[in-house]
């Protein structure tokens, strides 16, 4: 790190910089300090951003909250997940971008009242606008139906989502370390887009200038084009209106149906960047330590593509392979373990838990504990009632949490996860980490209760609407 | 360990047994269950002529029998009824008072006249009675009879009304049925069929009624019992997901009937809004359209296109209306419509994103009370097909166009006012998939039980419709044989039987 070792004080004053301690001096910090040090942070945050993001001055005096006390203070300040995403579709439907423009703009510190993006026909080149006019590099998602939610983090953040990244790699006392080298000397391998929108491709742009000091040839990617937001978007609209039979009405510009076909064009490259993919790790980094970013129905393409080809255990087995975000919903074969570490080389898969929301996940310690760094103040509410619970023992309940790094935006956030916390008081982790931990078994609510069986004469397109956006996911 | 036991019926016989848990994630809904799996081998019916024993029943003694069982599902004596609102009341999205209405009604769906308008209106009686001559020409005669068939009935737990009227049909229509019941509502078409054994144990329509509880989509039991040579017709209730399961079971020789999962909405033209008494009336008609029956259920509206104008008037005219059909929701009596804990959890996250949406929205209420989201533009909500637990999207319109061309084969009802807009619109909002067009205000509190229903007729779905033809000597099958001598005409029976 460039920077020096922060001293307790520096960090009550400078939030974002508890980031920089290591992960071993992170989890060292006893717990009342721990609690001390995410009070005085909320308060900061609160005191600089109250007056400049026009959302959490409005949630403040709706919930007549004049400063934060304590830290449950900040729980009615947690702006819903949907939240990012409750702008009305027609602004994309219809190219309404300046009205999409006002609506980011109550999210974040950055002024974008002076941004005219009426001329934009595009998400992509809304994006890109912002990104050439403006410190704001918003990430999106994938979107259900064809709506994405939008986040506005800052260049501020996006640095910090480097270090965020570094942390991931720091050895814990005697566990052994994720990578067998250091994370600079490893290339980062996403098998996916190379470019787009979403946090990981722009975690990518960062790594590569700040990890790799401009060294684009240690990113590698299965697609060196770019992930379209429009595509994502169109490709989800398209979907469900094909399956409402509706197709007739919906509202997409020529210009972007134009696009559409490019998008579809490039896809069709797909299987020509795959074979220059696997031939470029397997004769750059055969029998290397790397670092890969991806889910597990990812890996498993990769793979069985790597095998459809003859190529067999490209990678050293002290790799380090980012295995978040589940199935996604896909029921993959059920040799699909054997498969993926046949053709990676054997390395683990490590699994972790985040968000968007927040700049860095947090990897599962070898008791398969989830522990938050405290720069991410995790809260924990009754799913029904919105009240908080006590912060202390375990509880399930839904969770929240606050990134003490951002600086820009307001990142206090309501997932619809249900989650198990332990909050590190009564029974710490035999790990040693000090702090609050999740466990594993995270579910979302909005899953079907009692799940498909539940039969009722309502519904319908929305079931659609779950598959589609798994379609769209799929496209990388 | 739940105490609630759901019984695997076949023809008559109570299997009692605990083998299997099944249910929500919440212990409150789970109940337990013999292994169906255990029981493959008697659950369809071994041989379709095993049917004949229905036919020696005449409509009327149908009618009679279907009156006493009406009877004997009275609620307040009647402990198989009893227990299974002890559970629907866990399971289901509506309040108890709600749920004891609908038990307490569920007799009348048995009711003669009920049973005699189903089945004279969407079959014709003397079809099911008999071999109905449909035409004669000159000496060929065709006559046409309607006959049951093996069926299998995927059901919706949404309102126990449906496990009773689709007892009631089956019935009618002299066919064998294996209800398979939904996780929601295990016990109520149990109860039904324990009813009619202490009724009539013996009694044919008693011995071709089974229920059973299994995992829809468990390939186990489903592989074996979706053959063609264990089952003829199956009907499903809602649950794209179940539906899902069962398309790859049909082959030649099952008849798949889906009663899809659909949505319903609102068209309200400009007279509404008129004068402030109009409006009032409007408001509370409309509220029972959106809260009878906590908007579970498929027919209740939830998109309500407002012919406002979209101008500054207009817009405010919407949101003046939105507060009146808010507190109208509020005024429903309990054993119609009542507020819930939680609204459901996706809906209720989407709920939460609204109020960041800026000024695009404009909200009353929005807890487990329901909520009225006024759209402050021509555009619904995306999240639309979520609404439940009395959330309704009010959408102010210049032109009736509009929610015309919004119409999909989704969209079951639709409640319309003023009555003079019906026959302007009508047709065309069937081209667009409307299923069933309705005053605004009954739409959930009547409901023509021998009315087509989504698009089709289940009942006649129901039956096997079989053709006879009968040719006399004066017509040549192709072309006379040379030198061919009429055969005598042999002594005719009547063949109208």
């Amino acid at each position: 790190m460039d920077k020096p070792f922060a001293s307790q004080s520096d960090l009550h004053a400078a939030p974002e910089r508890i980031i920089e301690l290591s992960t071993a001096e992170m989890y060292a910090i006893p717990l009342a300090e721990q609690a001390a040090l995410q009070l005085a942070g909320a308060r900061r945050r609160f005191e600089e951003l109250v007056e400049r993001i026009p959302v959490l001055k409005r949630l403040a005096e709706e919930q007549s909250i004049a400063g934060i006390r304590t830290i449950e203070d900040m729980g009615p300040l947690l702006v819903p997940h949907s939240a990012m995403k409750s702008y009305p579709m027609s602004y994309l439907e219809k190219s309404q971008f300046d009205r999409l423009t006002a609506w980011l703009n109550g999210f974040t510190t950055h002024d974008l009242s002076g941004l005219d993006a009426k001329n934009c026909d595009s998400i992509d080149e809304w994006l890109d606008l912002l990104d050439a006019k403006t410190d704001v590099r918003v990430l999106h998602s994938t979107g259900t139906s064809g709506k994405l939610s939008f986040l506005p983090r800052g260049t501020t953040e996006m640095k910090i989502m480097v270090t965020g990244w570094r942390r991931m790699f720091d050895r814990y006392r005697d566990e052994p370390p994720r990578m067998g080298v250091a994370v600079e000397d490893a290339p980062t391998i996403f098998v996916q887009y190379r470019r787009g929108g979403m946090a990981q491709h722009r975690l990518l742009d960062y790594l590569q200038e700040y990890l790799y000091g401009g060294d684009a040839t240690k990113i590698v990617t299965t697609n060196p084009s770019r992930f379209s937001a429009d595509a994502a978007s169109i490709g989800g609209r398209l979907r469900v209106a094909q399956a409402k039979g509706e197709l007739g009405k919906l509202r997409i510009s020529p210009k972007l149906m134009e696009r559409r076909e490019a998008f579809l064009k490039e896809q069709e490259k797909s299987a020509g960047y795959m074979d220059a993919f696997l031939h470029d790790v397997n004769t750059r980094f055969r029998g290397k330590p790397v670092s890969i970013l991806a889910h597990v129905p990812m890996l498993f393409n990769v793979a069985t593509e790597g095998l459809k080809r003859g190529i067999e255990n490209v990678f050293a087995r002290e790799s380090f392979i980012m295995a978040g975000g589940g199935m996604k919903g896909l029921t993959l074969a059920h040799d699909w373990r054997q498969t993926v570490d046949r053709f990676f080389g054997g390395a683990p898969l490590s699994d972790g838990y985040g968000m968007t929301e927040m700049v860095a996940s947090t990897r599962a310690c070898p008791q398969g504990r989830y522990h938050l760094p405290p720069w991410e103040i995790p809260f924990l509410l009754d799913p029904a009632t919105g009240e908080q619970y006590p912060r202390t023992g375990t509880q399930t309940g839904r969770f929240g949490a606050f990134d003490l790094n951002a600086q820009t935006y307001w990142a206090g956030f309501l997932t619809g996860d249900e989650v198990t916390l332990s909050w590190g008081d009564d029974a710490p982790c035999s790990c040693g980490r000090i702090g609050p931990y999740v466990h594993r078994g995270i579910r979302r609510y909005s899953e079907t209760e009692g799940g498909d069986d539940k039969i009722t004469c309502a519904g319908a397109p929305d079931a659609h609407d779950k598959a589609i956006d798994f379609i769209i996911q799929s496209i990388g | 360990m739940t105490d609630f036991k759901a019984p695997l019926i076949i023809r008559g016989e109570i299997i009692a047994g605990t083998d299997v848990e099944f249910g929500g994630r919440n212990p409150e809904t789970r109940f337990r269950t013999v292994d169906v799996g255990k029981y493959l081998d008697r659950l369809p019916l071994e041989t379709p002529s095993s049917l004949a024993d229905l036919y020696t029943v005449s409509f009327n003694e149908i009618v009679d029998y279907l009156e006493e069982l009406g009877r004997r599902l009275a609620f307040d004596k009647n402990e198989h009824l009893q227990q299974a609102l002890r559970l629907t009341v866990r399971t289901s999205g509506l309040g108890a008072a709600i749920l004891r209405a609908c038990y307490e009604n569920l007799g009348s769906v048995f009711a003669p006249e009920n049973v005699r308008a189903m089945a004279d209106i969407q079959i014709g009686i003397p079809f099911l009675e008999g071999w109905v001559n449909t035409r004669t020409d000159g000496g060929t005669k065709t006559f046409v009879r309607a006959f049951g068939a093996r069926s299998v009935h995927i059901v919706a737990g949404n309102v126990p009304t449906v496990s009773a009227l689709t007892i009631a049909r089956n019935t009618i229509t002299r066919s064998d049925m294996i209800v398979k019941t939904p996780s929601n509502d295990p016990l109520t078409a149990a109860a039904i069929a324990q009813t009619m054994i202490d009724m009539a144990p013996q009694h044919p329509i008693t011995r071709h009624l089974s229920v059973a509880y299994w995992k829809g989509g468990d390939a186990r039991v489903e592989d074996a019992l979706y053959q063609p040579r264990n089952v003829e017709k199956i009907v499903a209730w809602g649950g794209m997901a179940s539906i899902q399961h069962i398309a790859k079971y049909i082959q030649p020789g099952i008849d798949l009937i889906t009663l899809d999962p659909k949505l319903s909405s609102t068209i309200i033209g400009r007279d509404a809004f008129d004068d402030d008494a109009r409006m009032l009336e409007v408001a509370r008609r409309l509220a029972l359209d959106i809260g009878v029956y906590n908007q579970q259920a498929c027919l209740n509206a939830r998109v309500v296109y407002v012919q406002t104008g979209t101008d500054r008037a207009g817009i405010e005219a919407a949101n003046r209306f939105g507060k009146l059909v808010y507190s109208a929701i509020q005024a429903i009596p309990l054993h119609l419509s009542n507020p819930v804990r939680q609204l459901d959890p996706a809906l209720a996250e989407e709920m939460e994103g609204l109020r960041f949406a800026g000024d695009s929205y404009r909200l009353f209420g929005g807890d487990g009370r329901g909520a009225v989201i006024v759209s402050q533009t021509d555009e619904p909500v995306e999240f639309a097909p979520l609404l439940a637990n009395r959330v309704a999207n009010l959408v102010p319109i210049d032109d009736l166009e509009i929610p015309i061309r919004a119409v999909t084969a989704y969209t079951q009802t639709i409640g319309i006012y003023p009555d003079d807009l019906i026959p302007k619109i009508r047709d065309r909002l069937a081209f667009h998939g409307a299923q069933r067009l309705v005053t605004l205000g009954y739409v959930a509190t009547r409901r023509t039980i021998a009315g087509p229903q989504d698009g089709i007729e289940p009942l006649r779905r129901m039956c096997k419709w079989i053709l006879n033809e009968v040719h006399d000597s004066s017509v040549v099958p192709y072309w006379p044989w040379p030198d061919a001598t009429p055969a005598r005409e042999p002594a005719r029976s009547g063949a109208h039987a």
